[in-house]
């Protein structure tokens, strides 16, 4: 019987993979794994070939490690290490929304959906503020949802729109409202409106967030000394960034630097080991010591 | 006394509410019904007198109706709304053909045209009863004497003068309804009707060249309650689908059942605002992306409510609460951010906390930064900082205090905006600290 179909010709006479039937199998079941075979090479060939579009950040490593950059058209999660570490989670969305955002198209760019806990917990987007980290916020629209299920339907939605280039929304607690589903269906919702999401936690629970989900990335983001100016005073942000998982490639841990005034993400050396180096001296009163300052980090 | 007598306190707030319900309920007869207070109703039937059989039929239905929720109504149709509220408490069951009015009105008692009580009883003393009394006779020694009310009614009942009550009746611009003889039951039916409802709206918008920006869908029951679902949108539409979806996900966001009850017998859609909506062209390669995103803005405010959709609009402000202003998208004027110059510090942060939250804080006096500070019981030791940037209370508000902003970074590299609230010495003994902001 096997014999048989192996010998018809294949749809619009193209070529027949040969059949290698299974002992007890039946024609169709094998006609079945057959199908399911090409499918999964054409899969695995796609990857290869990475049809994925992409946004560099301007951070050579980074790029690298990420095959020219962060995929559009996917669902990103940003989640904070530790709870202090919101801001910073914060702010490598922005950079990232930034990096995101496409110039040349005027009108909305960027939906940013808040659940009201995090509102309430974290504050509000200042738009002064994020002017000053180079995303316009004349292309930003802030949606504020009651609960973790409303912003997930929001952010579908948005993402959807084929009018946007990033979907952040901002949601206390992942666990609980979003699972493998919920990342499949904006997962979907992505590819069909060609918008990048990015799910934020800032909320406590990051570092041990077990779910497993269909997001292109997974990031961990925590706050990092940044590398002070001439009189002392805080420079550009910093970030440790842990990509925990990244689709068809690799992890990665990097110190990343966000340089607001040229919008590009610049590499700065890990320290040795976990531990960050805090042993710059607190400043004094008056005026803090430039000399010294300056002498950590870089 | 009689002990059969049920004695009730009354209550005029429940009655005022009543009768606002039961103008509700008659607006399955017309849009255009009005309360009259204390205990009247009116409705303009001229334009849909004939969906109901005629004025008889439209008559004798409502009192049926009514009659059936309870109340014993007494009803008149005229020309004029005064007329027909005066012939419905004197003269009930009346319909007064075109033109009639005078004739109708005349044997009335005075009474019946809601006269103030003191004029009222001054024209009695008189002598004059009726309407005609006072119609026969010269008005102007009637103005002088009981005032200009007496002769505005009159006038107003005759048709002589534009009423009031009928002033107050504002007709909605397009509206498209469906009376049922079998009531619909379920929630499939309502869904159809409303798109048929939508498709014939919309077909009325594109005759007149104009798009709905408001829209409200009202569906009377047939035991007289009144659900009402109000819309609006970005931009005007007359996309039925669109209309019908922003209906469906309104009605998804308030988690609510259609509560259908015994069944709809009257479904109503209504273009309450217009504009003008010239054709666009479609580009080939689907809608323009402007049109994609006013979608998106009106989906998301019909299911999570309008005010959560915002967009950021600069402003002028020293005060850094007042330096950004949250506005309805669309409502968005000329955009004025700024970007700062190549290597000034930014100094303003991504995250605005809606209220400065107290913090301790050691620091040197009398303005020295803070050096170390315990925030939601988490300890901080900055290692950087730049400021103070002094921000002085608005004097006109009254505030009062000055505030001396401070950009911190701590040993982990979590970056804060503290102030100083009050110049020691100056403004205040102890000064205290804030956190305003945080700094990504």
């Amino acid at each position: 019987m096997t014999r048989d179909i192996a010998t018809k010709a294949g749809p619009a006479g193209g070529r027949v993979l040969p059949l290698a039937g299974r002992p007890g199998e039946t024609a169709s079941l094998a006609r079945a794994r057959q199908a399911l075979d090409k499918v999964r090479a054409a899969h695995d060939a796609g990857f290869a070939r990475d049809e994925i579009a992409r946004a560099p950040l301007g951070a050579e490593a980074l790029d690298a490690a990420l095959r020219g950059g962060l995929a559009r058209g996917v669902l990103h999660e940003i989640l904070a290490e530790e709870a202090g570490d919101l801001g910073a989670a914060y702010g490598f969305a922005l950079a990232a929304s930034a990096r995101l955002l496409r110039r040349e198209r005027r009108g909305g760019g960027v939906v940013w959906i808040q659940e009201d806990r995090a509102r309430g917990e974290d504050g509000i987007p200042y738009p002064p503020g994020i002017a000053m980290q180079g995303l316009d916020p004349s292309r930003l629209i802030l949606v504020r949802a009651r609960d973790p299920q409303a912003a997930l339907w929001a952010m579908e939605q948005a993402l959807r729109c084929r009018a946007l280039d990033v979907v952040v929304a901002e949601i206390s607690r992942l666990a609980g409202a979003y699972d493998l589903t919920a990342s499949r269906r904006l997962g979907l919702a992505a590819r069909e409106g060609g918008a990048t999401g990015l799910l934020l936690q800032a909320g406590i629970g990051g570092r041990d967030l077990k779910l497993s989900s269909a997001a292109f990335t997974r990031w961990l983001v925590r706050a990092h000394p940044s590398r002070p100016g001439l009189a002392g005073e805080p420079g550009y942000p910093a970030w440790s960034l842990r990509l925990v998982r990244q689709r068809g490639g690799r992890e990665g841990h990097w110190l990343m630097e966000w340089n607001h005034d040229e919008r590009i993400f610049v590499e700065r050396a890990l320290p040795g080991g976990e531990a960050l180096s805090g042993d710059r001296p607190a400043p004094r009163p008056e005026r803090a010591h430039p000399a010294r300052m300056a002498a950590f980090g870089a | 006394m009689y002990p059969a007598l049920i004695v009730a306190d009354a209550d005029p707030e429940a009655d005022k509410a009543l009768l606002a319900r039961l103008g509700d309920w008659a607006r399955r007869y017309t849009p255009l019904a009005a309360i009259d207070p204390p205990d009247g109703l009116i409705l303009d039937i001229a334009g849909s007198a004939h969906l109901f059989g005629g004025e008889q039929t439209l008559l004798d239905d409502a009192v049926a109706r009514l009659a059936a929720l309870g109340f014993t109504a007494r009803a008149a149709i005229a020309g004029t709304p005064e007329a027909a509220a005066a012939l419905a408490r004197a003269r009930p069951g009346t319909i007064v053909p075109a033109g009639g009015e005078e004739q109708a009105l005349r044997p009335l008692p005075l009474r019946a045209l809601r006269i103030d009580p003191q004029a009222l009883a001054g024209l009695e003393r008189l002598g004059l009863k009726r309407v005609e009394d006072v119609l026969l006779r010269p008005r102007a020694p009637f103005a002088a004497r009981f005032g200009e009310d007496l002769i505005e009614r009159l006038d107003a009942a005759l048709g002589r003068v534009r009423s009031t009550i009928g002033a107050r009746i504002e007709a909605p611009s397009y509206v498209v309804e469906r009376r049922f003889f079998e009531p619909i039951l379920n929630p499939e039916d309502v869904t159809r009707t409303l798109h048929r409802l939508a498709s014939e709206l919309c077909a009325m918008l594109l005759k007149y060249g104009e798009g709905a920006l408001a829209l409200e869908m009202s569906l009377f029951r047939v035991d007289g309650a009144v659900r009402r679902i109000a819309l609006r949108a970005a931009r005007p539409t007359r996309d039925p689908e669109r209309i019908a979806l922003l209906f469906r996900e309104k009605l998804a966001g308030e988690r609510d059942e259609l509560d259908i009850g015994y069944g709809f017998d009257v479904v109503r859609l209504v273009a309450a605002r217009v504009e003008r909506l010239d054709e666009t062209m479609t580009r080939l390669d689907g809608p323009a992306a402007g049109e994609d995103l006013a979608r998106l803005v009106d989906a998301l405010g019909a299911r999570l409510g309008p005010e959560r959709v915002r967009v950021p609009a600069a402003r002028d402000a020293h005060q850094p609460e007042a330096a950004s202003l949250l506005v309805a998208p669309g409502a968005r004027p000329d955009p004025g951010w700024l970007a700062p110059p190549p290597g000034a510090p930014a100094d303003r942060p991504i995250r605005l906390l809606e209220r400065p939250e107290p913090i301790e804080a050691i620091a040197s006096v009398p303005d020295g930064p803070p050096l170390r500070f315990r925030w939601r019981r988490v300890l901080h030791e900055t290692m950087a900082y730049e400021g103070p940037e002094r921000i002085a209370a608005s004097w006109w508000e009254g505030e009062g205090h000055t505030r001396d902003y401070f950009r911190t970074e701590d040993r982990a590299g979590r970056r804060f905006w503290l102030f100083r609230q009050g110049l020691f010495g100056r403004e205040v003994a102890v000064p205290r600290w804030y956190v305003h902001g945080l700094f990504g």
